[in-house]
């Protein structure tokens, strides 16, 4: 109810008092007001002054009313958490040692980790929970045991990993090596290339650093941002859901929920950021509703038995009624929207999607009224429009069939699961449970939407879940598409599943049970999910240092490819030795790997592990296939090797290009 | 060139009235007398910037967009997101291959 707590102007300030008084006892933390079998929901706006207007302000303030059960918590509530979280934290370093990658297969990470790995998880939600269960739960606290929760589930990978894994972090790190120094992105390599602000961003990062590369910054991204995200999505729950301990579970869902993995060192891990920057925002301090003074406030029907007037008129009334206005002061006002218009204009030149998610979500905001600054739209808008029109011109006159489609009606969803659901029974399993997530996660959000609608007669949230489905139209983009409208719209579909949970549990307390032993569940069926693919994503030191020395060999210009697009190949030299001639049916050499070398002749060849996985666990290649062709290679006469460890190796051309 | 530039600083133009105009709403706002001629003449200003604007983006390529987008006629590549590298230019012409020792494993 975050635009009750509105001025409502004179002509409706006795109408609204009620409500506006009991929004804002909200503002203060009191486990104990539970008087209303619904909490109500919380604003970002400063507690309104108790000095009525014209009172002077040394008039002493009324003293807060203590607590009702002020009484000292048992140790078990005081020490419980922290102890919890701290011996979560102890068990990560015993997790790194005794986790053994060298057996990665199907099953991914969930396979190897070690049992210390699976403690710390065990206890990172212990102390979550504890904390919760508390009776005066502190916010600190609950704030402390989120962050070793990310680091024991999101943070798992960088902790027992040396490295960043995951090929597409690499690339992109590839994108700012590009970058660096010049500061100029090149042209013709790839399209992403015109949304360059990220890239331009970390390459003055790593430059004003004087560092020569990123790899720390890719390591321990995800956890970071993931964090980030949860701070959103706890700041959106707080205005939608109102109380003090559902908005945690709602940070908390929104992990548990999260297998989509686009939180690697990429453009749209930021954009996301900046969408529900200004999403909670919009929700937020700029929250308004209209009042309809006609008595009945849109459609469906909201009482039974409520006489129904003539759509006309609710229509008529509802578009000249003026939206409540927000309490801050000017100056706040001022300087969230100038900060939102910062955001939204930074999305343009960040990503591709995001700008579209954000945008669709504020025109619904809009169209019902219910943020004031409506104009941030039209910013928005134009930003996004002049960016692609005129920065963008040559993506555009390019390749416009990213935006129409070029005939590939149903390519997203295709790519996006179809052709994904392939390789051993590890591998099936987890892209089932892929696919069975977001299933879970809409149903949940449906039964939400109801009990929201049900309490607060309103279908907003749903819709904003909705619309990044819109962008489903662009089916070109690829497999990806699918898992970013799922992600955009996953905030406010977790906030509505927290609603049904919170139904859930009110009927029987002793259900809050289950919802803990429910979050024991999710977050390892988490883990299982994310590390499903870390047989082939898995990115060891020495392919590192193997790739830079690799690059660091080729001279100017020379071809530099992977045996498959998986591994750090990506690292550097983009511009400069990944101009590959298109080669019908070799967008990976692995596809059909002597024609492919044959035509493409590229001057350096990379093997990894990860490749030879990825062929054994993925593509039903039998083990040391990889080992196979390289030596074919060698035999040939065509390639030496300058570097080989176990299926790691380096073949450079003898014979010089034709 | 010289067009994309002017439509850059009409989006900055509008960027700005458009703030001039939030001032000068939000910091009247429950005043007994408020600022009605000033916000009703940014009004104005913000909506003929934003006309010029759209003008401005029409004849710097807006309308060679929109015929691409209706009659589909332009030369088309690869979405690039899902295929990482998409050559343009033909590769450069790679000198012949030092001998490198091997690394070290």
């Amino acid at each position: 109810m975050t635009s009750e707590t509105r001025n409502t102007g004179p002509g409706r300030g006795a109408a609204s008092a009620s409500s506006t008084r009991t929004a804002e006892s909200t503002q203060y933390l009191d486990p104990n007001r539970s008087a209303s079998p619904v909490d109500q929901p919380t604003t970002a706006v400063r507690p309104p002054s108790p000095h009525p207007q014209g009172e002077p302000s040394d008039t002493p303030r009324p003293p807060t009313p203590a607590p009702r059960d002020a009484g000292p918590l048992s140790p078990l509530w005081v020490w419980g958490s922290p102890v919890l979280a701290v011996l979560a934290v102890v068990m990560l370093p015993l997790a790194a040692a005794t986790t053994n990658l060298d057996d990665l297969g199907g099953w991914g990470l969930a396979a190897v980790l070690s049992p210390f790995g699976w403690a710390a998880l065990v206890l990172a939600i212990a102390a979550c929970v504890v904390e919760l269960w508390s009776k005066r739960p502190r916010i600190p606290m609950l704030g402390i045991a989120t962050t070793v929760l990310i680091l024991c589930s999101f943070g798992m990978p960088s902790v027992v990993m040396p490295q960043a894994r995951f090929t597409t972090a690499w690339l992109i790190g590839g994108f700012v090596d590009a970058l660096a120094g010049t500061g100029v992105p090149p042209t013709g390599v790839d399209a992403r290339f015109y949304w360059p602000a990220f890239f331009a961003q970390w390459a003055w990062f790593r430059d004003a650093a004087g560092v020569d590369n990123l790899d720390v910054v890719l390591r321990w991204f995800p956890a970071a941002v993931v964090a980030v995200w949860a701070i959103g999505v706890y700041a959106l729950a707080r205005s939608m859901l109102g109380g003090t301990r559902a908005p945690w579970v709602a940070a908390w869902l929104f992990l548990g929920l999260n297998w989509i993995e686009q939180d690697y060192f990429s453009p749209q891990a930021t954009g996301i950021v900046l969408l529900l920057t200004v999403l909670t925002f919009a929700l937020g301090p700029l929250a308004t509703r209209r009042t309809d003074t006609a008595g009945v406030a849109g459609w469906p029907r909201p009482h039974p038995g409520s006489p129904r007037l003539p759509r006309w008129r609710r229509w008529l009334v509802s578009a000249m009624t003026p939206p409540n206005s927000p309490t801050l002061p000017p100056r706040q006002l001022l300087l969230i929207y100038f900060s939102a218009a910062l955001c939204l204009l930074a999305i343009a030149p960040t990503h591709q999607l995001t700008p579209f998610a954000i945008i669709g979500q504020l025109v619904v905001l809009a169209v019902v009224g219910r943020f004031r600054g409506r104009g941030l739209v039209i910013v928005a808008t134009l930003g996004v429009g002049i960016y692609i029109l005129i920065a963008g011109r040559d993506f555009w006159m390019t390749q416009i069939s990213m935006i129409t489609g070029g005939g590939d009606e149903g390519g997203a969803i295709e790519a996006g699961f179809f052709e994904r659901l392939e390789g051993d029974t590890g591998q099936i399993v987890v892209k089932l449970l892929r696919a069975l997530m977001p299933v879970l996660t809409w149903l949940l959000a449906i039964v939400g939407a109801w009990v929201y609608w049900k309490r607060r007669r309103d279908l907003v949230p749903i819709l904003l879940a909705v619309v990044p489905m819109g962008m489903a139209a662009v089916q070109s983009y690829g497999g990806e598409l699918l898992l970013r409208v799922i992600l955009y719209g996953l905030p406010v579909l977790t906030i509505l599943a927290v609603d049904a949970l919170r139904a859930f549990v009110r009927a029987d307390r002793r259900r809050e049970i289950a919802l803990g032993i429910g979050m024991l569940i999710l977050f390892p069926v988490l883990l299982l999910i994310r590390g499903g693919n870390d047989a082939y994503m898995d990115v060891t030191t020495e392919d590192v240092a193997m790739t830079r020395q690799a690059y660091d060999q080729a001279p100017p210009g020379a071809l530099v490819q992977p045996l498959s697009n998986v591994g750090p190949y990506g690292l550097e030299g983009i511009g400069e030795h990944n101009r590959a001639p298109g080669v019908e049916g070799c967008t990976q050499i692995a596809n059909d790997p002597l024609r492919c070398i044959d035509q493409m002749q590229p001057q350096t060849l990379l093997f990894y592990e990860s490749i030879e996985k990825e062929g054994v666990v993925l593509n039903g290649e039998q083990p040391g296939w990889s080992t196979r062709i390289r030596d074919q290679l060698i035999a040939s006469g065509q390639y030496r090797a300058t570097y080989q460890n176990g299926f790691n190796a380096v073949l450079v051309r003898v014979v010089a290009p034709q | 060139m010289i067009g994309g530039v002017l439509t850059w600083l009409v989006l900055a133009l509008v960027l700005v009235l458009f703030g001039a105009r939030a001032w000068v709403v939000e910091t009247n706002r429950g005043r007994l007398t408020t600022a009605g001629a000033t916000q009703r003449g940014l009004t104005w200003a913000v909506a003929a910037s934003v006309a010029l604007l759209v003008v401005m983006a029409m004849v710097n390529g807006g309308l060679t967009l929109t015929g691409l987008l209706i009659n589909g006629e332009a030369e088309t590549g690869t979405p690039s997101d899902s295929a990482p590298v998409v050559s343009q230019q033909a590769p450069a012409a790679p000198a012949a291959p030092a001998p490198a020792p091997a690394p070290a494993p």
